[in-house]
C-alpha cells in the first residue's frame, strides 16, 4: 500500500530535477547583437505578466500584439493577469530560495514595484541597450521613474497624466481645484469616491492631495506628518460614495460605478482612457476631462524584465515590438486603450507622425493646452509606501 | 407550512440566481482554450489521486479501530479545520526549493489538501453505510481486490464515488489564490481568468470565464454518469450469474 | 488488507500541513507575536472574521438542519434541487453576488455590514449541511421518541433522547467545518468585502503578497496563531464531545 506513496515521491523527484532547461547567460544575452537575439527568440514562448482588470488592455494584448508577434517572430505571447505587486513578492521568495530559471518574461511596472525591484536586484539588466526601437522613445519619459534613475533596466512603454473624467450631465459646473472639489462634494454628498490606496489610481489620488495642500518642503520629506492631507480626506469622508465607510477596491470597480451614474466623477492615469469606454457606451456620452489646478501628476510606464527570466531573448524581442510604431500607434488610438505614446513623435518618419496627429480627439480628452502650467512630476516612491500604510488608520477606518 | 410551499421556496431560491447566467453570445475567447486544458488535465488528476489515496483511507478509517486509525482520522482532517491558505505561504517557499513552485505537480499536491479530507469523510461514510459484513462477504465472494472493486465494491460505492469527484471538481475551480501563489500564473487555471475579471471593470467580459467555471462541474458529472452507465453495464454483462452459487 | 490502508493520505496530508506550520514558525520570531496581538488591525480583522463566521455558520446550520428534517421525511426529486449550488464553485457563487446584489441596498457588496457575504455562503453552505445531515435524519429511529413517550418523559428530553444524541456530533462537525471555512476563505470576501477592516484571509494574504518584506513576518504569525487556536478548538471538539456521544450513542443502541 505503499506503493502510490513512492510512485508520488518518485514523480516529485523526476520533475524536481529537470525543471526547465536553464535560461541563456545574462551577460551573453545582453552582449549580443539585435539580429542573433531575433533569431534566438523565434518561435519561442514568451510570458507576460501584467494586472489583468481592463478589458480594453487585455483586448490589446490579445487581439492586437499576440498575433502580431505570432506573424513576425513566431513567438507564442501568454498574457498573465496577475498583479505587479504580487510579482515582485514572487521575485523575491525566488531570489531567495535560489531559484536560477524562473517563469516570468516580461513584466509591466513602475513607481514604488520598480524601486523594490531595482532595490532588491529582481530585474535582468541593461536591456534597452540592445533595443533598436529605443532610439524612438523619449528620452525624457525614460530618464526616471518618479523620482528613481531607470539605468537601463526598463523600458518606456507609455505616457500618461492623471485626468479627472466627470458626466456633464450631472456635474454642471465643475471644480476648478482642490477645494472647490471639496466644496462640490459636500453639496452632493455620495457622488464622489476614489479607490482605497493599495489600488495605483488611489494611491496617486491621495498623492494629488499632497500637491494641493501641502508645503513643498513637507512633499520632499517622506518621514513628514502629512495632516493637512488626512484632514482634506477626512473632511471629504462623511460625503464620499456609501459615506466614505468603504471604498472602491480598484479603478475598475470606480468605473463601474461611473458607468451607472452612482458616482459623477472618475479619474485615472491617462488623459485618453475614457475614449473608448464613451464610444462603447459604458461611460455616459456627456463624459469630459478635468484638470484640477492643483497639477496632475505625469506617469511614465515601463517594460522590464525579471532577473530570472527563462526566455530573455524572446522578452527583448516582444518589448522592442511593444515599442515600435506601429504597435505604439494601436495602442493610442482609441480601438482598445488609448494609451499616451512613450516615443518621441519628432524622431519618427513624417508617415508616422502624420498617423499619430491623425489620431482624433474625443470631447473626453483634454487639449494639450489644458495641461500648460499644470504638470506635476511623480513624487518620492516612499510617499507610496508612507499613503499605503498610514491611509487605513488615519482615514479609512 | 405546507411542503408544496417550502419545495416551491427551495426551488426558487436555488434556480433563480442562474438565470442571469444565460449566455447572450456564442463568441468564444481562445485563450480560453489553452486555460481550460490545463483547467480540466488539473481536475481528472486531482480527482484520480483523491480516489486513489482517499479510497484506501476512508475503508481504513471506516473499519479499522484503535489509537492510531482515531489518530490518522484526526490529522487527515486537519486541512478542513485550518487555515490552508496560510499554511501554504510556508509551503511555497519550499516548493521552489523543490522545484514543484510553477509546476502542474505543486499545483496538484497542494489542491489534495482542501480537497482529499472531503473525499476521505465521504467514503468513510459510505464504507460505513455498506457495512463490514457486506464487505466481509464481498472479500469471501471474490479475493483479487481489482476485480473486487470492478465488480463488487465499486458499483455499490457509487454515490461516493460520484461525490467525490463532484466535490473535488468544485473546490478544484474555487481555489484562486492557492493556484496563483503555487502555479505563479503559468498553471493557468480558470479562476486565474475569473478572479481579476471580476475586480475588473466590466463584469460582462467576466461572464463568459464564469459560464465555464460554472458549467464544468456539471460537465464533469454528466461524463461520469456516462461512465458509470457503461462501468455498469459492462460488470453486468460479464458477470452472467458468475458469482450465483445456485449455478456451481 | 481489505480493511484499507489510511497511511499515504495521513503522510501526506500531515506533512503538508507540519511542514507549511514549520516553515511559517521558522520565519517568525516572539516580537512578531507580541506586536500581532496589540495590533488593532489585525484584532478588528479577526473580530470582523468571526461575526462573518459565526453568522454563515449559525444560520446554515440552522436552516440546513431544519430542511433536512423537513426532506427526511419527503419523497421526491425537490430536495435534490439542493444539490444545484453544491455544483457551483465558491467563485462562481460570489460572482452571482456581484451580479445581482451590486445595485441594492443594504444587501449589496462592499457594505460593512458584510449582509453580501454571509448571503452567498448560505447559498453555498444550506445545502452542504442539508446533504450532510440528510443521511442522519433519515437514519434516525423513532422507537426511541415512541419509548420516552411510553415512559413519559418530558418533550424536551424526548427529543434529545430520541434525537439529539445521535444528531450533536453530526451538526456539530458540520458546523465546525463550515466555520473554519468562513473563517479562513479568501476568495469571497476578497470579491465583495469592504475596504476597511479586512476578513483576516484576505488581510494575511495582503500582507504576504504585497508591499514590502517587513510584513512577512507578520503574515506567518498570522498563520501561525490561527491554526494553533483552530487547532487548540479541535483537540477540545474530539476530545470533549465524540466519547460523550460515542458513549451515549452506544450505550442505546447496544
Amino acid at each position: 500500500m505503499m506503493k502510490p506513496m513512492i510512485g508520488l515521491a518518485a514523480m516529485g523527484m523526476l520533475l524536481a530535477g529537470c525543471a526547465s532547461p536553464a535560461a541563456p547567460v545574462q551577460e551573453k544575452v545582453l552582449g549580443s547583437s539585435y539580429t542573433s537575439i531575433e533569431k534566438e527568440a523565434n518561435a519561442t514562448t514568451v510570458r507576460m505578466y501584467m494586472w489583468g482588470g481592463d478589458e480594453g488592455i487585455n483586448a490589446y494584448i490579445d487581439e492586437y500584439v499576440t498575433p502580431k508577434l505570432k506573424k513576425e517572430h513566431q513567438i507564442t505571447l501568454e498574457r498573465v493577469p496577475i498583479e505587479t505587486a504580487d510579482l515582485i513578492q514572487k521575485l523575491r521568495a525566488e531570489k531567495k530560495a535560489g531559484k536560477k530559471t524562473g517563469v516570468i518574461d516580461v513584466v509591466w511596472i513602475n513607481g514604488d514595484n520598480f524601486r523594490n525591484a531595482k532595490k532588491d536586484g529582481l530585474l535582468y539588466g541593461e536591456i534597452t541597450k540592445v533595443l533598436p526601437n529605443m532610439k524612438y522613445v523619449d528620452p525624457q519619459a525614460q530618464g526616471s521613474d518618479s523620482g528613481t534613475a531607470t539605468d537601463e533596466l526598463e523600458a518606456a512603454w507609455g505616457k500618461v497624466q492623471y485626468t479627472f473624467h466627470y458626466d456633464q450631465g450631472s456635474v454642471a459646473n465643475p471644480p476648478k481645484d482642490l477645494q472647490a472639489l471639496k466644496s462640490w462634494v459636500k453639496q452632493n454628498p455620495g457622488k464622489f469616491t476614489y479607490p482605497e490606496v493599495t489600488d495605483f489610481t488611489g494611491n496617486a489620488f491621495v498623492r494629488h492631495v499632497m500637491y494641493g495642500v501641502e508645503s513643498k518642503e513637507t512633499l520632499k520629506n517622506p518621514k513628514a506628518d502629512f495632516k493637512k492631507t488626512w484632514a482634506y480626506l477626512n473632511e471629504l469622508k462623511p460625503y464620499l460614495w456609501k459615506e466614505g465607510k468603504t471604498y472602491p477596491k480598484t479603478l475598475a470597480q470606480l468605473d463601474q460605478l461611473y458607468a451607472k451614474g452612482t458616482v459623477s466623477f472618475t479619474m485615472g492615469f491617462n488623459e485618453r482612457r475614457a475614449e473608448q469606454e464613451v464610444k462603447s457606451g459604458t461611460f455616459p456620452k456627456e463624459t469630459r476631462p478635468l484638470i484640477l489646478d492643483d497639477g496632475s501628476i505625469a506617469s511614465t510606464h515601463f517594460l522590464s524584465i525579471p532577473f530570472n527570466a527563462p526566455n530573455p531573448n524572446g522578452a527583448l524581442v516582444t518589448i522592442n515590438t511593444l515599442l515600435s510604431a506601429e504597435a505604439q500607434l494601436k495602442k493610442f488610438d482609441a480601438t482598445y486603450w488609448g494609451d499616451g505614446t512613450s516615443l518621441d513623435l519628432a524622431t519618427l518618419g513624417s508617415d508616422a507622425q502624420m498617423a499619430f496627429e491623425n489620431v482624433p480627439a474625443a470631447d473626453s480628452t483634454p487639449k494639450p493646452t489644458e495641461f500648460k502650467g499644470k504638470v506635476r512630476a511623480e513624487l518620492d516612491p516612499e510617499l507610496f509606501d508612507v499613503i499605503r500604510k498610514e491611509w487605513p488608520e488615519r482615514v479609512a477606518r | 407550512m405546507k411542503p408544496i410551499f417550502v419545495k416551491g421556496l427551495v426551488g426558487l431560491v436555488v434556480l433563480l440566481p442562474l438565470i442571469g447566467l444565460l449566455p447572450s453570445t456564442s463568441a468564444f475567447n481562445p485563450r480560453l482554450l489553452d486555460t481550460l486544458t490545463t483547467t480540466i488535465t488539473m481536475i481528472v488528476a486531482a480527482t484520480f489521486l483523491n480516489h486513489l489515496i482517499g479510497y484506501g483511507a476512508g475503508k481504513a478509517i471506516a473499519f479499522k479501530t484503535g489509537r492510531t486509525t482515531r489518530l490518522m482520522e484526526l490529522l487527515i482532517s486537519l486541512p478542513l479545520f485550518l487555515p490552508v491558505l496560510l499554511l501554504s505561504f510556508g509551503l511555497y517557499l519550499t516548493w521552489i526549493r523543490l522545484g514543484l513552485a510553477d509546476q502542474f505537480l505543486g499545483v496538484l499536491l497542494v489542491l489534495l489538501l482542501p480537497t482529499l479530507p472531503y473525499t476521505i469523510r465521504i467514503y468513510t461514510n459510505g464504507f460505513q453505510t455498506l457495512g463490514e459484513q457486506m464487505m466481509e462477504q464481498m472479500v469471501l465472494i471474490e479475493p483479487n481486490r481489482f476485480k473486487r472493486f470492478f465488480f463488487l465494491t465499486g458499483p455499490m460505492m457509487r454515490s461516493s464515488l460520484q461525490s467525490v469527484t463532484l466535490l473535488v471538481t468544485v473546490i478544484a475551480l474555487s481555489q484562486y489564490a492557492l493556484v496563483t501563489l503555487i502555479g505563479g500564473g503559468v498553471v493557468r487555471m480558470i479562476a486565474l481568468e475569473a478572479f481579476p475579471l471580476y475586480s475588473g471593470n466590466s463584469l460582462a467580459a467576466a461572464k463568459e470565464a464564469t459560464l465555464w467555471l460554472i458549467a464544468l462541474p456539471f460537465l464533469i458529472y454528466f461524463v461520469q454518469l456516462i461512465l458509470f452507465f457503461i462501468w455498469v453495464q459492462l460488470v453486468r454483462r460479464l458477470l452472467d450469474g458468475r458469482y450465483d452459487p445456485a449455478r456451481k | 488488507m481489505w480493511r484499507g490502508n489510511a497511511w499515504p493520505a495521513t503522510l501526506l496530508i500531515a506533512g503538508m500541513v507540519g511542514y507549511g506550520l514549520f516553515v511559517s514558525l521558522s520565519m517568525t520570531t516572539w516580537t512578531d507575536y507580541r506586536q500581532l496581538l496589540s495590533d488593532s488591525v489585525f484584532l478588528e480583522s479577526v473580530g470582523l472574521s468571526l461575526y462573518v463566521a459565526v453568522s454563515s455558520t449559525g444560520l446554515s446550520v440552522m436552516i440546513g438542519a431544519l430542511l433536512a428534517a423537513f426532506f427526511a421525511k419527503q419523497t421526491g426529486w425537490t430536495a435534490q434541487l439542493l444539490a444545484i449550488p453544491l455544483f457551483i464553485p465558491h467563485l462562481g457563487a460570489a460572482y452571482l453576488s456581484l451580479l445581482y446584489l451590486s445595485d441594492l441596498p443594504v444587501i449589496g457588496p462592499h457594505e460593512g455590514n458584510h449582509f453580501s457575504i454571509i448571503l452567498t455562503y448560505l447559498y453555498k453552505e444550506i445545502p452542504f449541511v442539508f446533504f450532510y445531515l440528510l443521511p442522519v435524519y433519515r437514519r434516525l429511529d423513532h422507537r426511541y421518541e415512541e419509548l420516552g413517550l411510553m415512559l413519559g418523559l418530558s418533550h424536551l428530553r424526548r427529543f434529545w433522547h430520541g434525537k439529539g444524541v445521535f444528531l450533536l456530533f453530526p451538526v456539530l462537525e458540520a458546523a465546525f467545518i463550515v466555520f473554519a471555512f468562513t473563517l479562513f476563505a479568501y476568495e469571497v470576501p476578497a470579491l465583495l468585502g469592504v475596504t476597511y477592516p479586512k476578513m483576516i484571509g484576505v488581510y494575511a494574504f495582503d500582507l504576504y503578497t504585497q508591499g514590502d518584506l517587513s510584513s512577512q513576518p507578520t503574515a506567518f504569525a498570522i498563520s501561525v496563531v490561527l491554526t494553533g487556536m483552530l487547532f487548540v478548538l479541535l483537540l477540545l471538539f474530539t476530545r470533549l464531545i465524540r466519547p460523550l456521544t460515542d458513549r451515549i450513542s452506544k450505550g442505546r443502541s447496544e
